[in-house]
């Protein structure tokens, strides 16, 4: 793997004497309880995601050495810095599969199991890593396996719609590359 | 037993006696030798009764032999007349019968009749010993009876002097197998396996001695068939930026 590798060392900071955690660059941080999303809808989750996942990727680039270095390093040290970042936040564990051209995000582990949250933390992660406007939407959940597919706003639409009807993950990507050829 | 039923048997001794002394050539059967002389006394019916009469009857002394025979026999006086009015073969066969005498044993020409039980199975083992006499004896071939001849199925006599004179034949029944180790038949020659036309397959209207001659196609052992005009589109992206343009062009 060329490039930096994740170093998580000093990620978090705990001060107990002022009753404060924040991350690397100083910004406040919170633990909180899964259990306290239980209770909000899809927009907050959105919401919280967004937030969760804004903050990851900014790390990410800030490790990085910007958007645009995240977008010329190798797939192997980008995805490792975003899984880093990810699992220091306690959401879940990341990897990505190429199926052509298409990328998808594969979760496990998700501390909010909704996939209100998951898209938002996910596309926001990338987006703000990478400088790009990205879209995530769910294609398949399993026991403790989510998959995501990662594309534009069009594309995601589409994929909603071939979900919603019964169609397989690996169906849609098919269905995606060969529209895409 | 009275003293009239002893004078009857004296009576009778005494016909026996005058038989046995008088001439009669034509009584006595071809096959028993002449040289001896016996006189048995025809049983028909051994007594049952425990009161038997034993009869000791003294061959006369120029026969050079002496007959003893005993024969019970009840006491009644119609078995004694049965008795004389029978015939009585005489012949000079010895036979002797093995009856256990008990008492003093008579030397007395004249006859004695001792009463004594009688030994059932002596008398019966001196019956079965007269009838296998009898058996061994050659049936004699009278003039007025027709031999009638065996069946074809019947055994054939063979003398020895004609098993003699046979010439030794082959065994008549197959020899039972050797016993022992197999001998293993020889290996196959890998020579001899070549293909030939004998036996084989010759179509019909060829003449005998054509063999059809076999042409195969040389063919190489490899080749490359498939010419490849262009490589297959592969995506490889070279950085994660690559990646994500791909899927958002999508």
């Amino acid at each position: 793997m060329t490039g930096p590798s994740f170093d998580p060392s000093g990620a978090v900071r705990f001060n107990l004497r002022s009753g404060m955690a924040s991350d690397a660059q100083g910004a406040r941080l919170v633990l909180v309880p899964t259990n306290a999303f239980d209770a909000l809808g899809d927009d907050a989750l959105a919401t919280f995601g967004t937030a969760v996942g804004r903050a990851c990727g900014t790390r990410v680039a800030a490790r990085l050495g910007g958007a645009a270095s995240v977008r010329g390093g190798s797939l192997e040290v980008v995805i490792s810095h975003l899984a880093g970042e990810l699992a220091l936040a306690g959401a879940c564990s990341l990897e990505i599969e190429r199926w052509g051209r298409a990328m998808l995000a594969v979760v496990k582990n998700e501390a909010v199991a909704k996939d209100a949250f998951s898209c938002a933390l996910l596309s926001s992660a990338i987006g703000e890593a990478a400088g790009r406007a990205v879209f995530a939407v769910s294609v398949g959940r399993e026991v403790s396996v989510s998959r995501f597919f990662i594309g534009s706003r069009e594309t995601t639409e589409r994929v909603r719609d071939l979900v919603a009807g019964g169609r397989s993950y690996g169906d849609v990507v098919a269905t995606l590359q060969g529209s895409a050829s | 037993m009275n003293s009239q039923k002893i004078a009857k048997l004296e009576t009778l001794l005494d016909r026996v006696k005058t038989r046995a002394s008088a001439p009669r050539a034509a009584a006595v059967r071809a096959a028993v030798p002449a040289a001896t002389a016996v006189a048995p006394l025809l049983v028909e019916d051994v007594p049952s009764s425990e009161d038997v009469t034993q009869l000791h009857v003294p061959m006369p002394s120029e026969a050079g032999a002496e007959m003893e025979t005993s024969s019970a026999m009840e006491a009644s006086d119609a078995e004694i007349e049965e008795m004389l009015d029978a015939d009585i073969e005489v012949s000079t066969e010895l036979i002797e019968i093995d009856v256990e005498e008990e008492g003093p044993a008579t030397t007395d020409s004249s006859a004695e009749i001792v009463l004594e039980p009688i030994d059932e199975f002596a008398v019966a083992e001196a019956l079965s010993q007269s009838d296998l006499t009898a058996e061994s004896t050659p049936e004699p071939v009278f003039a007025n009876e027709l031999e009638a001849e065996p069946p074809v199925s019947s055994r054939r006599p063979v003398s020895l002097e004609s098993a003699a004179e046979e010439e030794p034949s082959a065994p008549r029944h197959t020899p039972p197998p050797e016993s022992g180790k197999q001998v293993a038949a020889p290996p196959f020659a890998a020579a001899a396996s070549k293909p030939t036309a004998v036996g084989a397959w010759r179509e019909p209207g060829m003449p005998e001695g054509h063999v059809p001659e076999r042409v195969s196609p040389v063919l190489p052992a490899a080749a490359n068939v498939v010419k490849l005009e262009a490589e297959a589109l592969a995506f490889k992206p070279a950085n994660f930026g690559d990646l994500l343009d791909a899927t958002l062009a999508l």
